[in-house]
Order: structure tokens, then sequence, then C-alpha cells
């Protein structure tokens, strides 16, 4: 840790001692304006969750957010846990860029949702082009961008603060967010942010899910500093979340294991509850972060940062011998990363080299009495890059390579008492050409990406009950990287009143990591649990999106995106489990300019199909039968409403599932044991200062 | 200038590589300390073994007294024993004998926890806080005549109990100092079975509750018969075992006690003479050696 400190130390004095000399080299420029690369802009087009989703979908996780994007899934844990899947690939696969940071959490099981507050971010951004040189390992299947946005210029204390309901959960939150561009010390801006939310059980169309509640309650603290060429940016983050894990799947025996995955829904239900029991797990993830970016000249900048990221994960549950306020896993991942890029950008040419140094550390905390799920760990990584993006004419080419070298070194404990663990080493390289296309009617974009993905210490040496649902993972310990080569295609038709979009993926990636039924069990002195084992072997991914939009009448708007998506083992040409049934999705909008005295009206009436998933392995499925076709509506408005010059309320008000049906969606790894989420009627209001 | 200006981020490059240099990419640069062997630690979150004890005797009112016991008994056994633990791999160990039992007996059961250092935690169920959550169910499942696939259409009819814990939980009771917590606060550690019907094999489904929400108790405050437990009750549990068992025989009356020493003979794949001086040997056991009580 000595060592951390000096390397910290000097980097953040590093700016200082090249700033104190700045009076000698200051190249007198009317005005410096530094640009960090502007998403909608760069080669890999980023796909925006749009501001009226945003607004109607406050309260929501992260993934329910992503959801509207082309090219997005959901793969749930109930309907309170859930994360975003991307082209077929979902957790340590995706990249999760936090306000510029790379998010290191612990999401390597599917109960286990990001940690990010998805109602402080102003934008939400993915990238399917998987830009594997510019963020490193993992980027695999994409990568998610949830980002503040630059605090307002407004010289006085400006804001938000908003209320939420859910009606399905009866759940309610508020947030806050409060900023200033200071006027006392010139470049000087602040902005603090806070959100406290908190969910009863959901309900399904026909009963409640016991114990399935959650709660998430974060904060965040802003700093930036901008004196001439040169910008500060420092934040510090604290998320935490606490998510009930519904306990109807539990059984005794084998038989009735069986019965319940046929019965496909609780035998007995509880009345609805907003506290939350064991079993649960509790989640808090701090970031504390500088970038500086210094433009010392006007095309060449250099760019630095450090990370720092603490994780703690604590999984509670029914407990016999001791409280259940013990945890039965307490783990702290803890993170460092170094950044340092220089870069040059003019009219035609962007390019950038850079190094990055990424360290975390796992700790199993002890007194827990109960065998750790995961091993404690070290990783070390250490990276180089370059990319260069190039604007000849109407085309926008890119290019980029990247070198990892890694460590990881494992030390475990089995319930047996047996020590296990290993020193692995890994390096790869990445790479990246991507081409883009734009004239009036028509943009054409290509990419390519080759990344890779280092196991997770679950995959290698899991060997335990899942919690919350009698599934046991066993690992492998003898699998080795994955590597990714994803192909991406966006065409673009833009007709007087319409828009037709293709975009195109292949995905073909070595070493692919999954898990499946070995159809055996493990008798528990609980109950009888569901072995899974992790495998490895070469698999494709492949899909293709269609999207539509016309504008009947200029405030009138008709939305259409279609979504199929395949995914294989090479050898075998057996279906990858998890991928993605049909989907369909349609929406009619209508906007009104104003109406009285209510501004910006917007009106949503959506409908999505999702279609039986029939290519499917049942050696890969724990039941012969998927969850039948469903479809869904919903509805939603939202409107400004003007109080004054300087005070303005945002109304949003929706239906989720309209008509209440009751469905299972192939995707949500409960399907076996419980339906999906009803009928909610949601409401929030937005006050602008 | 041009130098000047340059001299920094050439500056700045240098000690980005330096600070490369410094996160030592050595494959045995760090290890990380083993965690703690936790299940060595508290060694009582799951159980290693648990233990079905089976008493034959007789009542004195509601007393139960067990027979005595006899090492040179072979099939006619007062005390049966039957167990459950885990191997080295961590999978459980299923029995590869039934538990026999005879029409018209009276058995005591008493079933003891260990955990992974063999110590008896059965004092877990009747602590203040984990009494009011626990309750043994006992089924009979998939009951058959006895040697065929055909339904036992009795089956409900089987078995009675009569839960009788004691408080403390591994005092026997009519010992000094130890009482019974009663039917109305059943846990089942111990309580004894009448076997009301002969010729039949099932499974003793044994199921430990566990409740999450609410208590044993129903909403007038009465317990669950031991064969009925709500449904409710049954998402979370903390023991499900089949035990399998066998009603071979009848308590003999005066007309056909050579019928009851053939179905021992057939049962044990013995000679009728050789089940006949096991009995014996049984019966001549003397009588006060019996100090089981429940």
């Amino acid at each position: 840790m000595h060592y951390y400190k000096m390397l910290l130390l000097a980097f953040l004095l590093l700016p200082i001692v090249v700033f104190g000399q700045q009076d000698s080299t200051t190249i007198q420029l009317n005005e410096v304006v530094i640009k960090s690369v502007n998403l909608q802009k760069s080669i890999y087009q980023a796909q925006k969750v749009s501001n009226f989703i945003q607004q109607i979908n406050t309260g929501k996780d992260l993934a329910n957010q992503l959801k509207s994007l082309s090219g997005v899934q959901v793969r749930k844990s109930g309907a309170n846990v859930s994360k975003p899947i991307i082209d077929g690939l979902s957790s340590s696969r995706l990249v999760y860029m936090v306000n510029g940071v790379k998010l290191e959490n612990q999401d390597w099981a599917d109960a286990h949702s990001p940690e990010i507050d998805a109602d402080l971010a102003k934008n939400l951004n993915i990238l399917r082009g998987a830009e594997s040189v510019k963020h490193g390992s993992n980027a695999l299947g994409g990568v998610v961008h949830v980002d503040a946005g630059r605090i307002s210029s407004n010289k006085n204390i400006n804001g938000s603060a908003t209320l939420y309901y859910s009606g399905n959960t009866r759940g309610r939150g508020a947030h806050l967010k409060i900023q200033q561009n200071s006027g006392l010390i010139q470049g000087f801006a602040w902005r603090l942010s806070a959100n406290n939310s908190k969910n009863g059980d959901y309900h399904t169309a026909d009963y409640n899910v016991a114990n399935s509640g959650t709660s998430v309650a974060s904060y965040r603290a802003e700093l930036t500093y901008k004196l001439q060429n040169v910008e500060i940016e420092s934040f510090y983050s604290n998320y935490k979340s606490k998510q009930g894990n519904y306990f109807g799947t539990l059984t005794g025996n084998v038989e009735e294991f069986e019965e319940r995955i046929e019965h496909g829904q609780p035998l007995v239900t509880f009345p609805y509850a907003f506290k939350i029991e064991a079993p649960y797990q509790e989640s808090t993830h701090q970031i504390a972060n500088t970038t500086t970016t210094w433009k010392f000249s006007r095309k060449w900048f250099v760019k630095s940062q450090y990370t720092y990221q603490k994780n703690h994960r604590e999984e509670f549950d029914v407990r016999r011998s001791v409280s259940n306020t013990v945890p039965v896993q307490d783990m702290i991942l803890s993170a460092n990363h170094f950044n340092f890029e220089l870069g040059f950008k003019n009219n035609t040419l962007h390019a950038a080299l850079g190094v990055q140094i990424r360290n975390k550390e796992n700790y199993n905390q002890p007194g827990t009495g109960v065998t750790p799920a995961l091993p404690n760990y070290l990783y070390k990584e250490k990276s180089v890059y370059t990319h260069h993006t190039l604007n000849v004419n109407q085309w926008l080419l890119n290019a980029g390579l990247r070198y990892d070298w890694a460590i990881m070194n494992a030390r475990g404990i089995n319930f047996l008492g047996q020590k296990y663990g290993e020193n692995k080493d890994f390096s790869a390289l990445s790479a990246q050409v991507a081409a883009k296309l734009a004239t009036e009617k028509w943009d054409l974009q290509s990419s390519l990406s080759h990344g890779w993905r280092i196991p997770e210490s679950f995959e290698l040496y899991a060997n335990g009950k899942q919690h919350g649902i009698p599934i046991y993972f066993v690992g492998n310990k003898d699998m080795s990287a994955e590597k990714g080569t994803k192909w991406m295609n966006t065409i673009t038709y833009k007709a007087k009143n319409s828009r037709f979009e293709f975009q195109g993926f292949i995905n073909k990636v070595e070493n692919y990591i999954y898990s499946v039924p070995t159809h055996q069990y493990k008798q528990l002195f609980s109950g009888p649990a569901a072995i899974f084992q992790f495998k490895q072997q070469d698999a494709l991914l492949y899909g293709i999106d269609l999207i539509h939009s016309s504008t009947i009448t200029p405030k009138l708007e008709f939305t259409n995106k279609f979504t199929w998506i395949q995914g294989e083992e090479i050898s075998s040409k057996n279906p990858l489990p998890n991928i993605s049934p049909l989907r369909l999705h349609n929406s009619i909008n209508y906007q009104l300019p104003v109406l009285g005295d209510f501004e910006e009206i917007n009106l949503q009436f959506g409908h999505e199909w999702v279609g039986k998933k029939n290519n499917f392995n049942p050696d890969y499925e724990l039941s012969p039968q998927t969850p039948s076709a469903y479809h869904l509506f919903n509805i939603a408005a939202s409107s400004r409403y003007p109080i004054n010059q300087k005070l303005t309320l945002r109304i949003s008000a929706s239906i989720d599932n309209l008509f209440n049906t009751l469905y299972k969606d192939y995707l949500n790894l409960h399907r076996y044991f419980v339906h999906d989420s009803g009928r909610s009627m949601n409401v929030n209001v937005q006050c602008n200062f | 200038m041009k130098t000047k200006q340059f001299f920094k981020p050439v500056l700045f490059a240098l000690v980005s590589i330096l600070m490369l240099g410094l996160n030592s990419c050595s494959k045995d640069d760090d290890l990380p300390a083993t965690p703690n062997d936790e299940n060595t630690e508290l060694g009582h979150e799951e159980w290693s073994k648990v233990s079905f004890r089976f008493h034959r005797g007789h009542l004195h009112g509601s007393t139960f007294h067990g027979s005595p016991s006899n090492e040179n008994v072979r099939y006619f056994k007062a005390v049966q024993e039957i167990s459950y633990e885990y191997d080295e791999a961590g999978n459980l160990i299923l029995p590869d004998s039934p538990i026999r039992l005879i029409k018209g007996e009276i058995y005591a059961l008493e079933i003891t926890y260990f955990n992974k250092n063999g110590e008896r935690i059965n004092a877990e169920f009747t602590s203040e806080i984990n009494a009011p959550i626990h309750q043994h169910f006992f089924l009979t499942k998939n009951a058959k005549h006895i040697d065929t696939d055909m339904d036992f259409s009795n089956a409900e009819s089987i078995l009675d109990y009569v839960y009788r814990d004691t408080n403390p939980e591994d005092g026997m009771y009519t010992n000094e100092g130890v009482s019974l917590r009663g039917a109305d606060d059943p846990i089942g550690l111990k309580g004894y079975f009448f076997v009301n019907e002969a010729y039949t094999q099932f499974e003793l489904n044994v199921i430990l509750v566990h409740l999450i929400h609410g208590t044993k108790w129903d909403s007038n405050g009465n317990p669950f018969p031991f064969n009925a437990p709500s449904n409710a009750f049954l998402g979370t549990q903390d023991l499900n075992i089949k035990i399998p068992v066998r009603v071979f025989t009848k308590r003999p009356s005066n007309d056909d006690f050579d019928q009851f020493i053939q179905e021992i003979a057939d049962e044990f794949h013995v000679t009728a003479e050789a089940a006949e001086a096991d009995w014996l040997e049984a019966v001549e056991t003397p009588f006060e050696s019996g100090n089981y009580w429940m």
C-alpha cells in the first residue's frame, strides 16, 4: 500500500508542478474550450435514452431505463433485480462508465445489479460497437455510459427536486440536485445530488411476490475547477442498495422442486410487505475520482485520472445460530485506477496515446460463519493503447490498438476447509477499426472490435448455492480468458418524413463462458439445489435490429423496432442459453407545444411483443417449457408547467402493463418460480429552480 | 518556447511510464491472504449430521418407557438408528437400509443434529428466538402395500405422533428438573409414534420448517398437526429427509404368534428358528434395564 500512496501523491503533485510554470508558457488565445470527446459525434455512435423516457422512468433501475434502446434487453432475477444485456452479453462482458470512471463492481451473479443510480444521471448512453481499445478489457458486448452532464454555468444556485411514486410496489422516492457555477472563485463550480427510494414487494397480475422490495440511497458531490487551459474535475459518490430475495423458490426435496418448477408460481403467497427481510443483499459502492485535463497547445492535451472505488457487498440469509443481521457473505472489492492520455485533436484528426493501471483486490471479511463464495484475490492490469480518428470529406475513419498485461492471484477456501487458488497471468492484444460515411440521406457505419475478458473469480472457483434461489454453481478453475471479435454495422436512411435503420452484428467469442444445468441436484439440508456447471467453448452471437419511424403529422410520430438475436456454440450449433427471443416494439408519440398553461406535452402509447423462445437447448434449461409469448401495453405522458420565470414543474405519469397481463420473460432467472410484474401506475413531479 | 512547450507532456509521459514500472506485474508479486475457514470457526451454520433414533416401548399413562436394549438381539431390536451426513465431497450420504416398525407398537423418535465439529446443536432450535419459528412435521409419502407397487389406501392413518419435547431439550423426562414443553409448543426433536397399519412400506418425510414470516401457531394460537403443516410453512426448511420405513408385521396376539415369527424370518431372510431365538433374547432382557423415558 505504501507505494500506492506515493503514486497518488506524485499524481496529484504532477499537475501542480507543471502548472507552476504556467506563466512562462502561456499561449495567448482568445478562448480555450476544453471538450471531452462527444459521444454523439464519435464514430462509435452512442444510443442515448431520450429525456422523455428518462422522465417517465424516474425511480426505475438502470436496466429498465436502458431497455428502450435497440440492442438492449434486461436480465432479471424476479422483477426487482435487473441488469442490462447488450447484444446478448451482460455482467462483466459490459463496461459501465460512470462519469468517466470504469465501474468495478461485483455483478458476477445474475442476482447482482450494477451499482449505478440512473436517477442521478443526465445522460444514459450505450455503445454497441465494443470500442475495446478505449475502454479496455470486458467491453465484449458494449459500453454503458452513465453521465451526470456538465455543471450548469448559472452563477445562481439552481437545480431540481423530484418526488416519485410507483404503484405496483407502492414505492416512493425523492431526489435533489443543486449546483452553482461560483461567482466568488473564477472557474469553480459544484454540484450536490442525492436520491433515496424504497419499493415494497412487487405484484404480478395475480399475486404478491414476497420479500422482493428494494431500497436505494445514493449521493454525489462534484467539483470542477477550470483555470485557463486546465480543468480539474473531481467527484465522490456513494451508492447504497438493499434488495430482497424472493424466498418461495426454496423447497424440501427434488420432487417438490420439480413440481414447483412445473407449477411455475408460488404454492403459497404472502400479503404485501414494504419491509425487506432476510434473505436480502446489501451493497455499498463508493467512488472518488479526480480527472485533470490540460490543453497545453491548441491541438494537444494531456488527461490524467485517478480513481478509487470501494464496493462492499453483504448477503444476508435466514439464520439459526446467529442473528439474521450477520451476513453470510461479506466482501469488499477495492480498486485503484491510474489513467494517462496524451491527445491530439484538430478538425480532421483526433489521436490519443494512453496508459492505464487498474488494480483491484477482493477481500472476504471474516466472521460470517459461512464459507466465502469467492476467494480473496489481487488483480493487477496495466495497459497501453492508441487510437486515431480521421475525418476525410464525408468519411470518418478510426483505428486503435491496445495491449493489456494482467495477473490474478487468488486464494480461497471451500466448504470442506480445503484451500484452493493459484496465480494466473494473462495478456492480450485488443484492436478496433471503424468507418462511418454520412450523407444527406444515408449514414453508414461499420466497426470491428477485438477485445477480451478475464474469467470472473466466481466462474473459476464457485462452489455453492446462489443467494435466494436453489441453484448451486460449480466453477471451473482451468478456464482461460474470453476473446471476442464483434462486427457491428448500422445503415440509416433518412427520407422526408421517415427514418429507417438497420443494425446488425456478429460477435465471435472464443472461450465463451456460461453455466448450464447438469440436471443433477446437490442435496443440501435446506433442500435440493439444481447444479449449474460453468463451461467454456467458442460461441457465435449475431442479430439484427430494424427500426422505423415516421412522422405522420408534425405532432404525431410512429415508431417500430424489431429485434432478432441468435447465439450458438460453434462446434455443436446448439443454441446458447439466455439469448432473447424475438421482440417487437411499437409506439405512437404525440407532442403538443402548448395546451393551456402546460408546455411541451408529450404523450406516448407503447406496445411490446416478446415471442416464445423456441430455439433453445432443453439440456441447458431447468424446464423443457419456455414462457409463452406475451404482449404488454403502456401509456405515458409528460408535461412542463411553468410557475414563474425561475420555477417550473415537470409532471410525468405512466402506466406499465396497462392490461395487467400475467406473463413470464425468458430472460428472467426466476421465471421457473414466479411471474413478472403486473400493472403499475407511476407518477413523478420534478420541480426545477 | 516550443521546446518548453513539449517538455511538460514529455515529462508527464515519463512519469506515467515510471508509474507503470512501479506497478509491477510480477506473477508472484503479491499474494492475497487465504480467507478464514468460517465453518471451523463457528461450525454451526449448516448441520453436518442428523441422526434419527427410534426406540420401541410402551406407555405409562402418556409417558413413554423404552424397552430394554440388548446388544445380542439382531432382528427384534428395541433401538434402531438411522443417520444422514455429508461425505468429504459435500454430498449427502443416504442410508441403504430402512427403519422396520411393527403395527401395534409404540416408537419414540429422538432427532439429534450435529455440526461439523460433531457437537450436538439441538439447543439452537429450542432457544427463545428459534422455538416459535421451528417445528418438525412427519408426513407419510409414497405408501405402498409391502413389496408391491400398489398404493396403500390408508396411508394417512399409518402413523400417529405425539410431541414430547423437553425443557431443557437434552434432559430425559422424569429426571429432576426436566419438564415437558407441552403439546402447545411442539418442536419435534422428541416424540413418539403409534403404528396403526401393517404390511406397508413408505417414506417418512421429516421436515423441519423454519418460518420467516410469523410463527408456527395458527390464528387461534394452536399449532398445526404433526402431519399437516400449513403450506405457508414449507417455503423455508432446515431439513427435509425421507426415511425409508417398512411395517412388516403386527404385534402378535395369542393365535398368530407363529405368523409373527415367520414374518420376522422373512423380513430378515433367516429361518423361523433364528427369528424366534432372537425374539426370545429380546423379551428375556431384564425389563428393569429399560431406563429410557420420554
